[in-house]
């Protein structure tokens, strides 16, 4: 039995969920462990969005498992409390979704300029 | 403390690999955030304690799913209105229709619905999954309602439906990642 463990073909272009661009912009920062995400992510979203520790740990297995972020390696290696930091290749995405975001954002605002409410 | 508790039970719905990963660093970022939201009031911590709970039980119901899709084979699948439906029959009791929505409407958000759609396996496999997703939701409901003699009585039928799925993996030769779909042959 083979596995195959492949990206989507648009993976790449898929625009990111909230909890996943609030996590990479976090850690774009900084490294950060579990509750320091939370906490930033909160203060991020100005209280907006406050991730359930169940749903930020299954985001941060699919994010370790696609490489955009990486266990970070500090002098503590607790099992209890360990730190996340981003990958290049989670900085690229992180990029590329705030480039669509621009895109999107220039084009709004061309288009509510034409027809003013 | 009954909230740690009940937080550590239901930690247990993990696939163990997700388990050994990260469940002492989920405890311990959970109890960093009893602290803080202890002090800004109790109906703060209510809400924080039942968003905790309900977003494992989401979150280990998504692990499991993840575990059952193989990547590959995703786009082959339709979606299955079924799997939706049976995650919304798991709202638990004194939970509000629109939370518990809302609550699956961020996990769809985040594209972890996609992962549990499952029509490549077998039936049998598939309904040992349902049983087992059954039992978890008996198993919460239990929590929620401070029955823990009950929700160890779930909890042992639930490792019981774990050992009978495992047979059935190994029936149909599907490995515990349900690939069997992406054999060389």
């Amino acid at each position: 039995m083979r596995h195959v463990v492949t990206q989507p073909k648009d993976a790449e272009t898929k625009p990111l969920s909230e909890p996943v661009l609030l996590i990479l912009m976090s850690l774009a920062e900084e490294p950060r462990h579990g509750y320091a995400l939370i906490k930033d992510i909160e203060t991020l979203s100005n209280g907006r969005v406050r991730l359930s520790t169940g749903t930020l740990y299954g985001a941060l297995r699919r994010l370790l498992n696609d490489r955009w972020i990486a266990r970070f390696n500090q002098e503590d290696k607790s099992r209890e409390k360990r730190a996340y930091e981003l990958t290049p290749m989670g900085r690229r995405q992180l990029e590329l979704e705030l480039d669509r975001m621009k895109q999107l954002t220039r084009t709004a605002t061309a288009r509510l300029r034409i027809r003013p409410v | 403390m009954e909230l740690k508790r009940a937080y550590e039970i239901l930690l247990r719905l993990y696939p163990a690999d997700h388990r050994a990963l990260f469940a002492a660093e989920m405890l311990t970022a959970f109890e960093e955030a009893v602290e803080e939201r202890r002090e800004r009031g109790w109906a703060v911590f209510a809400r924080f304690a039942l968003a905790e709970l309900v977003g494992l039980v989401i979150g280990a119901w998504a692990e499991w799913g993840a575990k059952f899709t193989p990547v590959a084979c995703q786009s082959n699948i339709s979606p299955s209105a079924k799997a939706h439906r049976l995650l919304l029959k798991m709202r638990p009791p004194g939970v509000s229709r629109d939370s518990f929505y809302k609550i699956i409407d961020l996990v769809d958000e985040s594209g972890m619905r996609t992962n549990l759609h499952q029509s490549a396996l077998p039936d049998e496999v598939i309904e040992a999954q349902e049983r087992i997703l059954f039992i978890l939701s008996r198993l919460v409901d239990a929590i929620f309602n401070h029955e823990f003699e009950k929700a160890r009585f779930y909890s042992d039928q639930e490792s019981r439906e774990r050992e009978n799925l495992r047979l059935l993996r190994e029936k149909y030769k599907i490995d515990e990642w349900g690939q069997a779909c992406l054999s060389d042959t």
